[in-house]
Parts: C-alpha cells; structure tokens; sequence
C-alpha cells in the first residue's frame, strides 16, 4: 500500500544544533501512526518541517506519495489537505469559538460543504454549540482542546497531526481525546500521533517509531513497539517495577 | 463651560489624527511583530502629495462652488491613499518583511534609517521651510452653541471617524480582518490554518499606510502647510497612543487617541501650550507603570 505522507532523510537545524538528523518515516492511509519521543528529540520541528512552517533544507517530504511538498508555504500544505492540532490546542484566544472554527476553513467559509462540517462538528462537540459566541480564551482546557479538534477539522482534511494531545490534560480527557483520536481514523482520517505518552499513544496506533535525539530508533507495529526492551524501559517505566 | 467645549472640539480634531496614525503603527505591529518608525513618514508623505495635487490642479476654494471643492477633497483623497498605500507595499516587502522575526534592535534601526532618509530626502526637494498648501475646503465657521469650528477642522475629524469605522468593520466583519486578528495572535497557527501570512501583513501594511495618507491630506489642510519634520510630532504622540491603549483592540487605540486630543487641548487651553507635549510622556509613564501591556491588553511577544 502506498503512503499518504512520506518522509525521507528529513533534517533541521537551528544554527550549529541539528534537533532532526536524516529522518525517514511515513504514515499509511486510514492509519494511525504513532511517532514517541521525549522533550527535545526532535519531534516538534518535524512537525514544522511537514507544515511549511520551518523551511526544509535537507529531505523530502511527500504527500501523498509521489508529490513533494516541502517547498510548498503552509497555508498551500493546509490546501493539499494537511491540518494540524498544535500542541496545548492554541486556540486564538481573542477571536470567538465561531470565528475559531471558521479559520479553520479559511478562504472556504461560504461554501456548502463547509458550512455542513460546521454543523457535525456542532454536533460532535455540543459544547461549542453553546459557547459560539463567547471569546475562545474563556473555554476551560478540555474546551479548548474540542475547539482545537472542531478548527482542524472542518478542513475536511485527509490528515491530522497532534501534536502532544495529552500535554496537560486531567487523564479523564486524555482517555476522551485518544478515543475521539480513535474515532477519527475510524471513520477514514489518517493521522500522524506525536507523543511523549507512550503508554496511551501505543494502545490506539497502528504503527510507532521511537525517535531519540533527532533520529529513529525503533519502528515496528503498535504491539512489537510496545513489548520492545527500549520501550519498557525508557517510556513505560518497567526498570521502575 | 463654551470654553470647555471648545477645547474638546479642538482636542477631538487632532485626537482624531492621532489616532489614524497610531493605529497604523499598532496594526502593524501586531502583524508583523515589527515596530515602523517610518510610518509616520508616510503621513508626512501625504502631506506633501496634498501639496504636489492641490498645486498641480491649481484649485481654488474661493471661488469654485461646493460641490466642486468636495468632489476635489475626494480626488485628492484617493490620490494620496494610492500614493501612500504603495509606498506602504514597498515598505512591507523590502524592508519591514525582511527583518521580521529578527532582534529587536534590527527592525528598530531598518525603520529608523527610512525614516530619517524621508525626512532629508524631503527637506532636500522641497527645502526645511513649510510649503504653502492651499486649501481645497472653502472656508466656513460654524457654530456649534458657542462652539466655533471651522470647515477644516469638521472635515478633519469626519475624515477620521470614517476611517476608524472602515476600518473597524474591516477587522471586525470581514473574513480578511478575522485573519488579521488570527495572525496577530498566532501566525504559524493561522498559517497552517490556510491563511496567506505574506498577503495578511501587505494587505495590514498597505491599509495603515492609506489612513496615514488620509491623515496627512487633512493635516496638510488644516495647517495649509507640510514640513519635512512633521511625521515626528504626529508620530511621537501616536506612537505612545499606541503603547498605552495596547495592541490588542483597535478600539482601545481609537479612544486613546482621542482622550490625548482633548487633554492636550484643556492643557493648551487652561494652562498653558508649553506644557502640552508633556502630557503624553506623562500618561505614558503612568500607565506603563500599572498596566505595562497598555490600559487594554496587547499581544505577546
């Protein structure tokens, strides 16, 4: 089957530090791909570097397979059909739930499709529903979180990047956000997973790599990742038992 | 009491004018992240494509009929707005984009080296002396119960207040305005979000430089003069509007502008003129004092 994203010997540098050192992954359709790193292993600035937002010197990035990217400004990569969950949700602040919502269609607010994926996504988060008008700053965390999701996805995009979903949360809405996560592939979106909880993250992936210090170190399925000496160790705390 | 209100009419006039220009300064602050110290210049600018017009046209406000003059102070509106919204876009592209994002100084001295250029470049062709701008709005006191204001002035403040609700409808009701707003929050998000950031700031930067034309044409009426220097003056106050209302809110700058207009004016007025630019310096270290992020919030950093 082929890749919906596929990365090839990606690299970043912030002056003489390289945060990404040559490398290669790639998130198949209607999957689920789980990329575990702790702080600082690299794996916000390969987000960047899939969005646009930082600019690609070394590597390759394809999406879908075939079509490279990596030269594309972000708002093009949203085009092509890329969202992104920042990490803590990021929500504009100053702008109300519904202006958030739009901006997450933006340039396609008026059309009918959209205007349709805003009402399911009304429905999917009733509390939106009621604090449309409100300014998005108001909204607790987990509030933020659903209009986060809500803004990524009235795109109608065929992938979704989170970035640390589970950062800072109370775990009950951990548990809720990596089900609505499962829910999502589900119903056909593809999504790229990346965490520090491995714990969490391995029990709904499809497919996982360990990136430590800016390069792969391990890859394998949900299952082998997580019976993985390295995983137990480092991520799940077996030395600790 | 006439008095009183006199002084506010004054001071609501040049209120007005500050507070174009300073939301100039602010959008694009919080756009860009980079304070212009050559917007100002682009009001001088306007002042001085007010004269090159008005001049050129060679037009007569004591003789020609209404219609006529406000049909011309309309021309000359567009004409100056063109004028100073291009070389706003020049602006953007070669000198405020490039150094956005960069040390703080960097902006600062790029900016501040444009600025001083428009000042000599202006003083070298039309000399340091103030040109005669003549004026297009046929002269008429009105009296407003007791309170004398003159056609000059009405249309200064008019000017302003149409602009300050054109523009708070552009960044309030329009998608382009909801985007200006998402950028100047968070622009990565936004981008990712399918906006085009480069579009946003020329389309931010190109918006204050045109209010600043509009200002330096009513300006240059009022006064029936442009100097090389008179970007600092209206500069300096707007600038410091800008830091005390904050960025976040156009309406907070709108209203900033025009509380300094009056209290410059009571102060002009009940004490005396040479206390006046004080008072700005004076709201300035008060309120940043308390409030460092000026009296209603301003974006991070």
């Amino acid at each position: 089957m082929s890749a919906l994203l596929k990365v090839k010997g990606l690299e970043v540098s912030y002056g003489l530090v390289r945060a990404v050192r040559g490398v290669d992954f790639e998130v198949r359709d209607n999957e689920i791909c789980a990329v575990l790193g702790i702080n600082g292993a690299g794996k916000s600035s390969i987000i960047k570097a899939i969005l646009g937002l930082i600019r690609v010197r070394t590597g390759i990035v394809e999406f879908p397979e075939g079509t490279e990217i990596q030269r594309l400004p972000p708002h093009r990569v949203n085009r092509a059909g890329i969202a992104w969950l920042p990490q803590g949700g990021q929500v504009f602040s100053t702008l109300t739930v519904h202006e958030n919502l739009l901006m997450g269609a933006f340039g396609r607010e008026k059309t009918g499709e959209t205007l349709e994926r805003m009402q399911q996504i009304l429905d999917r988060f009733p509390i939106l529903k009621e604090r449309q008008r409100q300014q998005a700053g108001s909204l607790s965390g987990g509030e933020q979180q659903q209009l986060a999701f809500g803004r990524a996805l009235i795109s109608d995009p065929k992938l979704l990047i989170l970035d640390e979903p589970s950062l800072g949360l109370a775990p009950r809405i951990i548990q809720r956000t990596f089900q609505l996560v499962s829910d999502l592939r589900s119903e056909g979106l593809s999504i790229l997973l990346v965490e520090q909880n491995a714990r969490e993250a391995l029990k709904i992936a499809d497919y996982a790599y360990l990136l430590e210090v800016g390069q792969i170190a391990g890859k394998g399925t949900a299952g082998e990742i997580e019976s993985s000496e390295e995983v137990q160790r480092v991520y799940l705390g077996a030395e600790a038992v | 009491m006439e008095q009183f209100f006199q002084q506010v009419a004054n001071g609501l006039n040049v209120g007005s004018t500050y507070a174009v220009v300073a939301l100039g300064f602010g959008l694009t602050f919080s756009v860009m992240r980079v304070i212009n110290l050559a917007h100002p210049e682009l009001f001088m600018l306007g002042s001085y494509l007010t004269f090159l017009l008005v001049t050129a046209f060679g037009f007569s406000a004591s003789t020609a009929p209404l219609p006529a003059a406000i049909g011309m102070l309309i021309l000359v509106l567009l004409l100056v707005m063109a004028g100073t919204g291009a070389a706003g876009l020049v602006l953007e592209r070669f000198v405020l984009r490039p150094v956005r994002g960069r040390y703080i100084l960097i902006p600062f001295i790029a900016t501040g080296g444009i600025a001083i250029f428009m000042q000599n470049g202006a003083q070298r062709v039309w000399g340091a002396d103030p040109v005669f701008v003549p004026s297009i709005i046929p002269f008429h006191a009105f009296d407003l119960g007791g309170v004398n204001v003159t056609s000059a002035q009405l249309t200064t403040f008019l000017a302003g207040v149409v602009v300050m609700l054109a523009l708070r409808y552009y960044v309030r009701g329009t998608r382009w305005g909801r985007a200006t707003r998402a950028v100047a929050e968070r622009a990565d998000v936004a981008a990712a979000c399918g906006v085009n950031v480069n579009m946003v700031s020329q389309l931010t930067v190109g918006i204050s430089s045109m209010m600043a034309g509009v200002a330096g044409v009513t300006i240059g009426l009022l006064y029936v003069s442009a100097w090389p220097f008179m970007g600092l003056l209206f500069g300096l106050k707007s600038f410091v509007c800008m830091l005390v209302g904050g960025n976040r809110h156009v309406e907070a700058i709108m209203g900033v502008g025009l509380v300094l207009g009056v209290i410059e004016a009571m102060v002009t007025g009940y004490i005396t003129s040479t206390l006046r630019d004080a008072v700005a310096f004076s709201m300035l270290l008060v309120v940043l004092a308390f409030r460092p992020n000026g009296l209603f919030g301003s974006y991070e950093v």
